[in-house]
């Protein structure tokens, strides 16, 4: 038993003399787009600026492929002792009351060493990232929803649009939904019904202003708004203008269809807007337009676009990190006007509205005003709670029953409603 | 006479043909998909017949030039819980056939039940550990765990072939005089040689696909060729299929080499002659 | 001969068979019993741990997701096991036959298996799609009504069940094939000589050959098909809404999507408990099969 303990012990004395060597490392966990937005592009390199000012030789970037693997590294990570990663981006969906105990509020570091300019960040961003009222995270990269609709259909069909509100919307989807020559059939409007659906439908419920979870934590599932959405889904459905295979469409897939053109109109985040007009990926490049969500006639005096939802990465400091100080600086360079410049121009979606006045960057991004627009009234999907992930699952099955139409669409929503409200705080 | 020959030949290859389309359609899309223009990987309905370009690959050099460091990767790493898998479950499938006590089928059969428990549960008291131990980013650490985790079906494996070698191979080695090594080495392993094959492959599939353990126990230095597809399936800003079915055939294909090379060693009734005089 | 061998080799056969016992204690059983401790407490990100006794499992027992996965979970595998070893046997006994191309056709025939599974089933999931899919085409063109896999249920749970046979017939088929291969072919001749006929030849030679075979590939093979994961996630996440959810989907929502890890050590446990319920006709057989006869 001595033996065994002494070997345990030598162990764990080599493994802690091998992780204080690498001390001086600076580890930065998070989803490719990040590294290849802060690293290159027409805007240049934005880390290789900090690395000079900081004396750190380089970044260490440990990428994976879903939010959900980097969320899953990274909150098992900051549960540890201590941790090699300095900087974590993680999907604002992923932070939940629980992060209180893994990462560093950021408060004190805002007093005294702010971010430039603070109050440029959109609202909707900046403050979402709050818990007990601190600052836990601070927003990179916005993916805030649009419409997009595919012009050469318009055209074929002799439409003139695209919709000027939700009503002309839901008017135009029977004449959009037809079979090509080639026998592919369009469907007139699509969103995913797998994965994550309640993000997808909320999108499509704001045109009524209609959320799942209202911002002070209401159950919203059978209130106006989402219900106008689930009955106008099961609605299409019912008729045929709305595909079987909706239940196993995720966002990428969807993104396909649109490059297929098997879709005239679709709910996605802006950036998509030059996928799918990629002549290299696209069969209608160049073709697809986008433009805010149109709202609800009933709502246009208040809301002139539909407050879309949005959702964003944002960079986190481990609680139990080494160099909180320098991940601040990290966090603090990346975040100031001219690096959020510099990677919005390396294609990264800016979280500042400063940046959308920049002419350079309005070049590159035709559609500026319409994602800016979105922005100033965008809210997060559903605010956070430590159950949220339950409610989407929830979601899931519940509207995709009543799409279908094995339950009624008021009786599926009011027990959805019901169990979620189970589950808020 | 005749006619009921070709019919018969004629029978088996229809069968042949059936049994690989369905086998190797959807295979067949993959590796066709990887050679054509990206526009029209999803169109309906599918050509068969097209004008193929390297486009896909070029841009999978470029924009994913990690995956090729991680296909080494995979490489090593498979290749060593391969050889850790086939050695250990070697000996401790000989030991299961040749002797017999109650501690030992006991032993076996804890083999079996400890593999019902699900891996992923597993990762949760192991990931501290791990860390702890600085086997992290290791490739040594996948090849433990790989081996772990197929040792038991290889044991069991090889302890089910070599039952089929009749005993008095080695009875009659003993007689004249040859020692433990060299009957493992002259006697069993060469008529073992097919469950080593079937245990090799087995271990070699799993460790070249596995995402779980890679994703959770490397970073960088041993990150594996299936995280990198996985990150080309993640992607933010649009899947580019093309490059992504590029990086399956590419990563598709050496295993398929293995498996058609590998069947060298399976000579039918491999004891046929050694029992014989 | 055989007295001398047990009683001499007895040390050298726990010298070939420790360091398999050591390293899957160490590896495995250690954080399983770890887990164990686990299924008792309520533990997640956020909060120190707290015991709980039995409430975990009380409360799985109670989710009708729990019960609704548990039960299709005991379906699928018995389905999709059995169906690969008709399929697996069948290709494996053809494949015995002379033939050309021999070693190319067993190539393709383990391709599935081989190919990544997010990729297979990326795949199939593009010929099966509702509107432009081939083999709805095809079901079109002979007038059967179409697959609705992604609304109807039943549907979906026959196309999970097809696509799990596809992926995991040459696992199956390579065990049994290599194992045919054992059988020593003078046994076969002299039964010939006898006058067997080929139905006699089957069943009193090449299947009591093969059993131990058999045997191991289906124990196995219950066990990794129970896991079944990717391919339910992948196509429909247990969809539509969440009826064919199997146990492993339940499984990791709890561990990776609610973080309720007590939880989920639980359900892990009770799933070990069905596996060895559902094994423990084929442990015994397998047991007088190949360890009782020895004695």
């Amino acid at each position: 038993m001595k033996r065994l303990s002494i070997l345990i012990l030598a162990v764990l004395l080599f493994g802690s003399i091998a992780l204080v060597g690498a001390q001086s490392r600076f580890v930065v966990l998070g989803h490719k787009v990040h590294q290849q937005v802060s690293t290159g592009g027409p805007g240049g390199d934005i880390v290789s600026e900090w690395l000079k000012k900081a004396g750190v030789s380089s970044v260490e970037w440990q990428t994976l492929g879903s939010n959900n693997d980097i969320r899953d590294k990274l909150f098992r990570e900051a549960t540890l002792s201590s941790t090699d990663i300095s900087v974590g981006f993680v999907l604002n969906t992923s932070l939940t009351p629980a992060v209180k105990e893994m990462f560093e509020p950021l408060d004190s570091f805002l007093a005294s060493a702010p971010i430039e300019d603070f109050q440029d960040i959109f609202p909707g961003l900046r403050d979402a990232a709050k818990f007990d009222g601190k600052t836990y995270a601070i927003p990179f990269r916005h993916a805030t929803s649009a419409l997009h609709y595919n012009e050469a259909f318009f055209e074929e069909k002799g439409i003139k649009g695209p919709p000027k509100n939700i009503e002309e919307l839901l008017e135009f989807i029977p004449k959009l939904t037809f079979t090509r020559a080639d026998g592919t059939p369009v469907y007139g409007f699509v969103i995913p019904g797998k994965g994550e659906m309640y993000a997808n439908t909320v999108d499509l419920a704001r045109a009524w202003d209609g959320d799942f979870v209202s911002m002070d934590y209401k159950s919203s599932a059978n209130k106006y708004g989402m219900v106008k959405a689930i009955s106008t889904l099961a609605d299409l459905y019912k008729k045929g203008y709305y595909p079987k295979a909706f239940t196993s469409i995720a966002n990428n897939d969807l993104n396909t269809w649109m490059q297929q053109g098997r879709v005239a109109m679709t709910i996605s985040s802006t950036g998509r807007n030059t996928f799918y007009n990629d002549p290299k990926q696209s069969l209608y490049p160049g073709k697809i337009k986008t433009i805010p969500i149109p709202a609800s006639k009933e709502i246009q005096s208040k809301y002139p676009v539909a407050p879309a939802k949005t959702e964003f990465w944002c960079m986190v400091i481990p609680k139990n990190a080494k160099n909180k100080a320098q991940a601040w600086d990290f966090i603090r360079s990346l975040s100031t006007k001219d690096a959020t410049l510099k990677a919005a121009l390396n294609g990264n979606g800016p979280v500042r509205a400063s940046t959308y006045n920049d002419a350079s960057f309005q070049k590159m991004v035709p559609y500026w005003k319409a994602e800016k627009d979105i922005l100033d009234v965008a809210r997060v999907a559903m605010p956070a709670f430590d159950n949220a992930t339950q409610a989407a699952d929830l979601f899931n099955e519940y509207a995709q029953a009543a799409i279908i139409g094995n339950m009624k669409v008021q009786d599926a929503m009011d027990r959805l409603a019901e169990e979620v409200e189970r589950l808020l705080p | 006479m005749n006619t009921k020959k070709t019919t018969k030949a004629g029978g088996k290859y229809l069968l042949l043909a059936l049994i690989l389309l369905w086998s190797g359609a959807p295979i067949l899309m993959v590796i066709l998909s990887s050679f054509k223009d990206a526009r029209f990987i999803f169109e309906f309905p599918p050509k068969i017949f097209f004008k193929p370009t390297f486009e896909n690959y070029s841009y999978l050099a470029e924009t994913w030039p990690e995956f090729f460091s991680s296909l080494w990767n995979s490489t090593l790493v498979t290749i060593g819980s391969a050889l850790l898998t086939v050695v250990v479950s070697f000996f401790a499938g000989y030991a299961y056939s040749r002797f017999h006590s109650r501690r030992l089928t006991m032993s076996a059969f804890f083999l079996l039940v400890i593999r019902m428990f699900p891996p992923i549960i597993i990762t949760i008291p192991l990931y501290p550990i791990i860390r702890a131990l600085n086997l992290f980013d290791k490739h040594i650490t996948l090849v433990l765990f790989y081996s772990a985790f197929y040792v038991s079906l290889g044991t069991w494996l090889m302890k089910s072939f070599m039952d089929q070698i009749p005993k008095e191979l080695e009875e009659a080695a003993y007689m004249d005089g040859a020692t433990m090594p060299q009957i493992l080495g002259k006697i069993i392993f060469p008529l073992a040689l097919h469950g080593i094959m079937a245990t090799a492959t087995f271990v070699i599939i799993y460790a070249w696909k596995e995402y779980l353990f890679a994703m959770l126990f490397t970073t960088t230095k041993a990150k594996t060729a299936p995280l990198i597809i996985g990150e080309m399936l993640g992607s933010v800003t649009g899947v580019q299929w093309g490059s992504l079915f590029a990086a399956a055939t590419i990563q598709l294909i050496p295993i398929l080499v293995y498996i058609y090379f590998a069947q060298n060693v399976l000579i039918e009734g491999a004891t046929v002659g050694s029992v014989k005089g | 001969m055989k007295r001398q061998s047990i009683r001499s080799g007895s040390r050298l056969a726990y010298f070939f068979v420790g360091p398999v016992q050591i390293v899957l204690t160490l590896i495995i059983l250690v954080p399983i019993i770890m887990t164990l401790i686990l299924s008792f407490q309520n533990y997640t990100y956020g909060k120190p741990a707290s015991f709980v006794g039995l409430d975990n499992y009380v409360r799985i027992f109670a989710d009708r997701n729990f019960k609704r996965a548990l039960i299709n979970n005991i379906i699928f595998v018995n389905l999709v096991v059995y169906g690969e070893l008709l399929l697996g046997f069948g290709m494996a006994v053809f494949f015995k036959r002379k033939m050309a191309l021999k070693k190319f056709s067993i190539a393709v025939v383990m391709a599935p298996y081989a190919v990544s599974t997010v990729l297979g089933a990326l795949m199939w999931r593009f010929m099966l799609e509702p509107d432009i899919g081939m083999l709805n085409g095809f079901l079109r063109a002979l007038s059967f009504g179409q697959l609705e896999w992604t609304t109807r249920p039943f549907h979906t749970f026959i196309v999970l069940i097809f696509l799990s046979i596809w992926l995991n017939v040459p696992f199956t088929f390579l065990t049994l094939y290599n194992s045919l291969l054992g059988v020593p072919n003078d046994l076969f001749e002299a039964a010939r000589v006898d006058g067997a006929s080929a139905g006699q030849v089957f069943r009193f030679i090449t299947l009591p050959t093969i059993m131990p075979a058999i045997l191991i590939s289906l124990m196995f093979r219950y066990i990794f098909a129970f896991r079944t994961f990717d391919i339910v996630w992948i196509l429909i996440q247990g969809g539509p809404f969440r009826s064919t959810e199997l146990l492993s989907l339940y499984l990791y929502r709890q561990a990776f999507s609610y973080f309720n890890f007590g939880i989920a050590s639980a359900v892990a446990w009770i799933m070990v408990l069905v596996t060895i319920l559902m094994g423990a006709y084929y442990f015994r057989v397998l047991y007088k099969r190949m360890f009782k006869n020895e004695y």
